[in-house]
C-alpha cells in the first residue's frame, strides 16, 4: 500500500488507521471496533446490509448525525462518533 | 340482527370520542368502521392540540374547552396518548405580520388564553436554530400536541372497557327509515344492526352516508400534505407555525406572504411538530383535489422549502416519507355537530385541520346533544341548517 | 431537466445492457445509479485487490464487457451515477437526489420510454440476537470480506440459497476461519432439485457449482444440512451461537440445539426483488408461491402491465446476472423499436427465448431451494426484535394483535413497525406471516399478501439533495 494513501481518521477522540478507498464502517472494523451506534433503549448495533438499505449503521460522522458509515469514504482527519440514538445533537454548523 | 341504543358511524378521532362520552351515559353502543381504528385522515394528519390558531371568540372558547381535556386524558382511560406539552409558537416573518399577530394575540388574551408575544431577542433565545431574520413570535403555553392514532385506540379501547362494541371491517350500507322519517335500522357488511340513534361521524365520507338518509351534508375533501423526517437531533421542542399559516386556513384576503408561486397555488405554510419517537412531521398544503392521497414532488419541495426558510438546519434531515390526508372541509371551517331533520340521525363531522384539537369536546357535546342535556358551549353556530340557503343555492 | 428518450433507473448488468442497446439502435439515453460505479451488485465488486480467483475472473470480464458496450455509445449515453430515483412523475419524469453529498447532475429527467433495473435485496428472517453487532446478511457480510475485511476469527454462515457457496468461497479465500456452514435445505432437498438446477445451469454456472463445493470439502469447512441458526448470544457482540436441526417440513426440532463459538454471523435466504418503483408505477405484480416473493408481470418484450414501463433483471424475477443481462437487451431494443428505431425484434428470437427459459428455470429452482420454511418464525421470541429501525419486538406485535389489529397497516399505526428508516424493507418480509400466526389464523384466510403502501420518497434523501440550488 503506498504510504499517501495511509493517514488516520478519529474515533471517538482516538486516532485509528485508515486506508484511501475504504468505508467508515470497512475502516471500523478492521480496527476492532463492532459497535456503530447504540438504540435508544442503550442495546448495541453494528453494521448489517452493508448497501446503505438498512440504515443500522448510522453513526455521527464530522458532526452530521445519522450519516450512513457504510456509504462514506474515509478521508484524512475525518472525526467519527459513536451514535446514542437517545441523544443526537444536530450538525456543528447548526449549534 | 344486532340492536343497540346508538350507532357511531367512522372510527376517526371524532367517532371514538363520541362512542367513549356516549358510552359514559349508560348507553350500549355500536362504533362501525369500515377499515380499521385511525385508518382516515386520523392516521394522515398531525397531532397539534391547538388554541393559538383559533378566531378570537367562539372559535377560541370551543377550542379552549376541548383542549383543557386533553392533559389527564391518558390517566382517565389508561392509554397512553402521548400527550407533550411544550406550548406552541408561531413564528413572524416581518414587521407588518408583527403589528396584525400583536392585536391577533390581544384579542385571543382578553379571551382568557394564555398567549403572549416574543420579541426578536427572546424569541432566538429560545429558539437557537432559528432563521435569523425572524423577527418574533407569538407563544401559547396551553398548547400541545398527541399522537391521533394513540389518541383513537385509546378511546375505542376506553368505550370498549365500558361496554361498547367496536366493529372494524365492516362498512355501513344503508340506513333504513321508519316511515315517519325515523331512524331503524343499518345495513352494514356484517350483521344488520336495530337502533333508534345513529351519529355520522365518517369524516369525508359524512356526505355519503348522509345520502342514505336524504340528508345533504357540505364537505369536501381538502388534501394535505406531509413530510417525515428520520429521528433526529432535537431541532425544537414545540409545536411550531409560522403565522401566515392562519391566513391561508382563514383564507384572508388583503394580505401577502413572500412566498413562491407554488406555495402560493398549493396553500403551503410551514408547520413543524417533533413526535414522541423523535421524528419530525413538516406540514403542510391545502387544496382541493378529490379524493386524491398521493402526494407529489411540486408540492413535497414546496413545503421543504418554506420548511428550510425558517429553520435552515433542517436542510440537513433526512426525508424518510411523505402522506397526504383529507380535510373534512366546511364552507365557514366550523364542524357540523347537530340533529338533522331525520328523527335519530345527527352529524358529528367536517372539523377540517382541527379534529384532532377539537375530538374530545366533539365527542361530549355530541353526548350531551342526543341526551337532551344542555351543552357545554352554545351549538347554534354548528348547526347543519346554517347552511340550508348554500345547500338550496347550489342545487 | 435533462430530456432523453429511454431513461434506465439502475446501473447493473440488467441496466447497462438496456443502455447499451437502447443506444446502439439510435435511442438518447439517460442512465442512473445510486452509488459511484457501474455493475451492480456483483460486477461492480468484481476486482476488489484480492487476487481473482476463475469465477470472479468471468465477472470482472463479463462487468468489463458490459462498461466496453456502454462505452462504444457513450455520445447517446448520459451516465448519471451517485443519483438515486425517488419518484416517478406521471410515468415519464424521474425524480432524483444525489447521493451523499454527489454534485447535482440534475434533479429531473424527462423520457418517452423508462426501464427500472433496480436489482435484487437480501431475504432475512428475524431471531434472537440479530441484531447484535457481528450479525449481518451473507450478501453484506460477503462484501466487507470482497473488500478484505475480516469482522470476526470464527464465521458461522448459514440459511440458504446460492449466496452461501459464494459467501464460503470468499471467506476461504480471505482466510477467515468458518467454524460451520448451516443449510436448511436437506440432502433430500438438494437431490430432488438437482435436476431442475442443472437444467437450468449454463457451462459456466455448472462448474461455478462444482467449483464451490470442491473448496468447501478441501477446506474442511464442517457443514450442517437441515438446520438453521435459531440464536445468537453475546453482550456487546455475537460470542456464540446455536444451531438447530430442521425437520422434513423445516420446523425446528426442540432439544437439538448445538452451540458453536463464533464472533461473526451471516444468515440470508436467497434474493427478492426490489419493487419500490414498479409497485409506485403501478406495474402488475403476482405473489409468486414458489418463489416466495412478488414477481412483477411482463410480456416477452420486458414490457410491464403500464405502457412504456419495462422491467429488467432481478428487479422481477431473481435469475442472476447473466439472465439480467439479457433481459436489459430485450428491454432496451423493444423501448427503442417502440420509438421507430430499426433492427430486429430480438424477441422474436428462438435462442434468446431458449437461453431466457433456462435461467428462468434455474432461478426458480433457487427460488424455491432458498425460500424460508414458515417454521422459522417459531424460532422468534418475544423479545426478538422485528423492525430494526423503530426497535418494534415480537411482544408489541403481539400486544397490537390482541388488541384489535386487524392488517399490516393497522399494525403500523399502532406499533410503528416498518415507519422507520429502512421504510419496512426487513420487517415487511415477515410481517404477513407473523400477523397471521398472531392472530392465529391460516394464510388461506387471507386472500392477499399485503405490502406496506410505498410512499416518496422511494429512496430516503435530505432536504437539501431534494431542494438543492440548481434545476
Ligand atoms: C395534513 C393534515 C394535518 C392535520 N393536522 C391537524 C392537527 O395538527 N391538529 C388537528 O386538530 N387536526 C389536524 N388535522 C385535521 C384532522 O386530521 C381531521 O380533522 C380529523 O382527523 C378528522 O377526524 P374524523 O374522525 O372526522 O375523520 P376520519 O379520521 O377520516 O374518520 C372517519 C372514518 O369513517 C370511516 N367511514 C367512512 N365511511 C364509512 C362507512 N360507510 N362505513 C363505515 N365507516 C366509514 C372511515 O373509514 C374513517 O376511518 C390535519 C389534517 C390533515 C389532512
Ligand atoms: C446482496 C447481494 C449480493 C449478491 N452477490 C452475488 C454474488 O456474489 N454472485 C452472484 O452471482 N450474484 C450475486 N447477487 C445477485 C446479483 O446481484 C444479480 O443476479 C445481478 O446483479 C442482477 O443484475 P441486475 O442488473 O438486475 O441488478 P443489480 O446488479 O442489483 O443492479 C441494480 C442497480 O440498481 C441500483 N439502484 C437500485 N435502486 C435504485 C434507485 N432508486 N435509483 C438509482 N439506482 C438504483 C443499485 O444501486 C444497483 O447498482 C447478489 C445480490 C445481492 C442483492
Ligand atoms: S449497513 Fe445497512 S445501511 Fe449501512
Amino acid at each position: 500500500m503506498p504510504a499517501e494513501s495511509a493517514f488516520t481518521i478519529l474515533f471517538d477522540g482516538r486516532p485509528i488507521p485508515a486506508e484511501d478507498g475504504r468505508s467508515v464502517a470497512e475502516t471500523l472494523l478492521e480496527n476492532g471496533v463492532h459497535t456503530f451506534r447504540r438504540t435508544r433503549n442503550g442495546e448495541p448495533r453494528g453494521p448489517f446490509c452493508n448497501m446503505g438499505i438498512c440504515f443500522e449503521c448510522r453513526m455521527v460522522i464530522d458532526g452530521h448525525p445519522n450519516s450512513r458509515s457504510c456509504m462514506t469514504p474515509v478521508r484524512p482527519g475525518m472525526r467519527v462518533e459513536t451514535q446514542h440514538d437517545s441523544n443526537i445533537e444536530a450538525p456543528d454548523e447548526d449549534r | 340482527m344486532d340492536t343497540a341504543d346508538a350507532v357511531v358511524i367512522g372510527g376517526g378521532v371524532i367517532g371514538t370520542a363520541a362512542a367513549y362520552y356516549l358510552s359514559e351515559t349508560g348507553r350500549k353502543v355500536t362504533l362501525i368502521e369500515r377499515n380499521g381504528i385511525a385508518a382516515g385522515t386520523s392516521s394522515r394528519c398531525e397531532g397539534f392540540i391547538l388554541v393559538n390558531d383559533k378566531m378570537p371568540g367562539y372559535d377560541a372558547r370551543l377550542g379552549r374547552l376541548s383542549q383543557s381535556l386533553f392533559p389527564g386524558l391518558s390517566e382517565e382511560i389508561g392509554f397512553d396518548i402521548e400527550w407533550s406539552p411544550q406550548g406552541s409558537l408561531l413564528l413572524i416573518e416581518s414587521e407588518e405580520e408583527m403589528a396584525v399577530a400583536e392585536d391577533f394575540c390581544g384579542r385571543l388574551a382578553a379571551e382568557g388564553l394564555a398567549v403572549q408575544m416574543l420579541d426578536r431577542r427572546r424569541i432566538h433565545e429560545i429558539e437557537p436554530h432559528l432563521a435569523e431574520d425572524i423577527v418574533g413570535g407569538m407563544e401559547t403555553a396551553t398548547d400541545g400536541a398527541v399522537n391521533p392514532m394513540a389518541l383513537a385506540q385509546g378511546l375505542a379501547r376506553a368505550a370498549q372497557q365500558r361496554g361498547a362494541a367496536i366493529r372494524t371491517g365492516a362498512a355501513v350500507r344503508d340506513i333504513r327509515l321508519t316511515s315517519p322519517g325515523k331512524v331503524d335500522r343499518i345495513i352494514t357488511d356484517g350483521p344488520d344492526i336495530l337502533t333508534p340513534t345513529v351519529v355520522n361521524a365518517a369524516g369525508i365520507g359524512a356526505p355519503e352516508i348522509g345520502r342514505m338518509v336524504g340528508v345533504e351534508i357540505p364537505i369536501t375533501p381538502r388534501q394535505g400534505q406531509i413530510l417525515v423526517t428520520e429521528r433526529t437531533f432535537g431541532l425544537t421542542r414545540r409545536k411550531v407555525m409560522e403565522f401566515g399559516y392562519l391566513m391561508t386556513k382563514f383564507e384572508k384576503e388583503g394580505y401577502r406572504r413572500r412566498v413562491t408561486p407554488e406555495m402560493e397555488a398549493n396553500g403551503v405554510a410551514f408547520v413543524l411538530e417533533p413526535t414522541g419517537a423523535g421524528n419530525f412531521l413538516i406540514g403542510s398544503s391545502r387544496r382541493f383535489a378529490g379524493f386524491d392521497t398521493a402526494t407529489d414532488p411540486t408540492v413535497i419541495r414546496a413545503i421543504g422549502e418554506r420548511a428550510v426558510r425558517f429553520y435552515p438546519a433542517l436542510a440537513r434531515a433526512r426525508l424518510i416519507r411523505t402522506y397526504a390526508g383529507l380535510r373534512p372541509y366546511t364552507p365557514d371551517h366550523f364542524p357540523i355537530i347537530s340533529p338533522t331533520p331525520v328523527d335519530g340521525f345527527f352529524v358529528a363531522a367536517g372539523h377540517e385541520g382541527n379534529g384532532i384539537t377539537l375530538s374530545l369536546i366533539t365527542g361530549k357535546l355530541t353526548t350531551q346533544m342526543i341526551a337532551g342535556e344542555s351543552p357545554d358551549i352554545d351549538l347554534k353556530p354548528l348547526r347543519l341548517d346554517r347552511f340550508d340557503s348554500e345547500i338550496a343555492h347550489a342545487r | 431537466m435533462k430530456t432523453v428518450e429511454v431513461a434506465v433507473i439502475g446501473g447493473g448488468p440488467a441496466g447497462m445492457a438496456a443502455a447499451a442497446e437502447a443506444a446502439r439502435r439510435g435511442a438518447s439515453v439517460a442512465l442512473v445509479e445510486e452509488s459511484a460505479t457501474f455493475g451492480g451488485k456483483v460486477l461492480k465488486t468484481a476486482d476488489c485487490g484480492l487476487p481473482l480467483s476463475p469465477i470472479e475472473g468471468y465477472e470482472k470480464r463479463t462487468a468489463d464487457r458490459l462498461l466496453t458496450d456502454l462505452h462504444r455509445h457513450a455520445d447517446r449515453i448520459t451516465l448519471i451515477p451517485r443519483h438515486q430515483v425517488w419518484h416517478i412523475q406521471d410515468g415519464r419524469v424521474l425524480e432524483l437526489s444525489p447521493v451523499g453529498g454527489a454534485p447535482v447532475e440534475t434533479r429531473q429527467v424527462r423520457c418517452r420510454r423508462f426501464i427500472i433495473a433496480t436489482g435484487a435485496m437480501e431475504r432475512i428472517r428475524p431471531f434472537p440476537g440479530w441484531t447484535l453487532p457481528g450479525v449481518f446478511p451473507l450478501g453484506g457480510l460477503n462484501s466487507f470480506v470482497k473488500h478484505g475485511i475480516l469482522p470476526g476469527k470464527r464465521f458461522v454462515i448459514a440459511g440458504s440459497g446460492p449466496l452461501l457457496p459464494v459467501l464460503a468461497h470468499t471467506l476461504i479465500r480471505a482466510g477467515g476461519r468458518i467454524a460451520a456452514l448451516v443449510q436448511t435445505t436437506t440432502h433430500r432437498e438438494m437431490l430432488r432439485h438437482v435436476f431442475p438446477l442443472m437444467a437450468g445451469m449454463d457451462a459456466f454456472k455448472l462448474f461455478q457449482g462444482i467449483y464451490y463445493f470442491g473448496r468447501m470439502i478441501r477446506n474442511r469447512v464442517p457443514i450442517y444440512n437441515g438446520a438453521a441458526v435459531s440464536r445468537v448470544d453475546g453482550e456487546e457482540r455475537a460470542e456464540s451461537v446455536r444451531v438447530i436441526r430442521l425437520d422434513r417440513n423445516g420446523d425446528p426440532i426442540p432439544g437439538t440445539e448445538t452451540e458453536i463459538d463464533a464472533d461473526a454471523v451471516a444468515v440470508g435466504f436467497g434474493l427478492i426483488p426490489c419493487t419500490d418503483l414498479t409497485r409506485l408505477c403501478g406495474c402488475r405484480e403476482i405473489y409468486d408461491e414458489l418463489s416466495g416473493y412478488w414477481r412483477t408481470l411482463r410480456n416477452s418484450r420486458m414490457e410491464s402491465s403500464v405502457d412504456g414501463v419495462f422491467v429488467a433483471g432481478d428487479g422481477a424475477a431473481v435469475k442472476g446476472y447473466s439472465a439480467a443481462a439479457l433481459e436489459g437487451t430485450l428491454a432496451g431494443g423493444a423501448a427503442a423499436l417502440q420509438l421507430g428505431y430499426g433492427g430486429e425484434d430480438d424477441s422474436e428470437s428462438a435462442a434468446v427465448q431458449k437461453r431466457l427459459k433456462k435461467a428462468t428455470r434455474l432461478g426458480r429452482a433457487l427460488d424455491q431451494l432458498s425460500a424460508p420454511s414458515s417454521g422459522l418464525l417459531h424460532l422468534i421470541s418475544d423479545e426478538t426484535v422485528i423492525c430494526r429501525c423503530e426497535e418494534v419486538r415480537l411482544k408489541d406485535l403481539r400486544q397490537a394483535a390482541d388488541a384489535g389489529a386487524r392488517d399490516i397497516h393497522d399494525l403500523k399505526r399502532r406499533t410503528r413497525t416498518g415507519m422507520g428508516q429502512c421504510q419496512g424493507r426487513f420487517c415487511g418480509q415477515v410481517i404477513n406471516e407473523l400477523l397471521w400466526n398472531l392472530l392465529n389464523r391460516q394464510a388461506e384466510d387471507f386472500p392477499l399478501r399485503d405490502v406496506f403502501t410505498p410512499r416518496i420518497p422511494v429512496k430516503p434523501c435530505t432536504l437539501q439533495d431534494l431542494l438543492g440550488n440548481s434545476k
